[in-house]
């Protein structure tokens, strides 16, 4: 006599529950991933990638000037420092750039003889470089490096703020 | 009879395949150390401290320290574990150089993950 099983077989219910728990598990991330906390923590993170972005290309500024001036030693608001140009040649001492930590922000500033003045924008980034930024200071650790520290607030959060600190090896001292 | 006998290779080589199939996009994301939702603000920060530490490390004189030096904690990194080194050696292949490695790594040890930035450097500054 032929006895065929009816039914479904252990094996297939273990294949079934897995398999559900894993779309309820997936499902549950995507709702997940699609909350308010994933959008702020996105955010955030895109503002802090972005200030990172703006310090490497001051850090390069910085690192690669001809000439350091300002912070000699100590601490200060604003550096200054002359440029190194394409063509290796120096612009006279007294045309320097430099950056300043005005009124909470960093901005990339000018200075001549007679007058500091802002510039237009830094490489691709707009002046001011970076808003709401308190405490900042550059601090000339030894002769050939140079400390950026300060503290900035997070747009949009109440009380969300973030110590950022870079080194630089003055090349060129 | 069949119902009893245990699968034979080609099948679990097929389940294989399909587990890998939906297992590969994590693996992918994993090897470029990067799982996005959870891990990039950490890694943005262990990067910032790598720079931190190849620009400190370029601004000192080149000494002849030991070859590897142990990891210590990188301060103001503390409460993600982040532990860095530098390593200065001569070039193997071009002597009058030196190469500058610093390693950062964080996690603990199935799950760990380490950067790592060299530059090359003439041992007398020109």
């Amino acid at each position: 006599m032929k006895r065929r099983k009816s039914g479904v077989t252990v094996w297939e219910i273990v294949l079934f529950t897995v398999f559900l728990a894993i779309a309820g598990g997936a499902s549950v991330f995507f709702f997940f991933l699609n909350s308010e906390d994933v959008q702020n923590a996105q955010k955030q993170y895109a503002w802090v990638q972005q200030i990172n972005t703006v310090l490497d290309s001051v850090c390069l500024e910085i690192a690669n000037s001809a000439q350091f001036e300002h912070p000699f030693s100590g601490s200060s608001r604003e550096c200054f420092f002359r440029v190194a140009l394409d063509s290796g040649t120096l612009l006279p001492d007294e045309a320097q750039e430099g950056f300043a930590f005005s009124d909470n922000n960093l901005v990339y500033v000018s200075r001549s003889a007679d007058s500091t003045s802002d510039m237009r924008r830094l490489g691709r980034f707009e002046n001011p470089l970076i808003t709401n930024c308190r405490d900042g200071k550059f601090t000339r650790i030894s002769s050939d490096q140079l400390e950026i520290r300060f503290n900035a607030f997070a747009p949009g959060f109440v009380r969300n703020s973030r110590d950022f600190y870079r080194l630089i090896n003055l090349r060129n001292r | 009879m069949a119902e009893t006998a245990s699968r034979s290779i080609f099948e679990k080589l097929i389940y294989l395949g399909i587990a890998t199939f939906f297992l590969w996009p994590f693996v992918q994301l994993w090897s470029i150390k990067a799982i996005p939702v959870f891990d990039s603000d950490t890694h943005l920060r262990a990067s910032v401290a790598l720079e931190n530490l190849i620009e400190e490390a370029i601004s000192r004189p080149y000494e002849r320290n030991v070859p590897r030096p142990a990891f210590k904690p990188v301060k103001g990194c503390e409460d993600i574990g982040l532990y860095g080194r530098v390593e200065a050696f001569p070039h193997p292949e071009m002597p009058a150089n030196v190469m500058l490695r610093a390693t950062v790594r964080w996690g603990i040890f199935p799950l760990g993950k380490s950067l790592s930035l060299e530059y090359l450097r003439a041992r007398t500054r020109p």
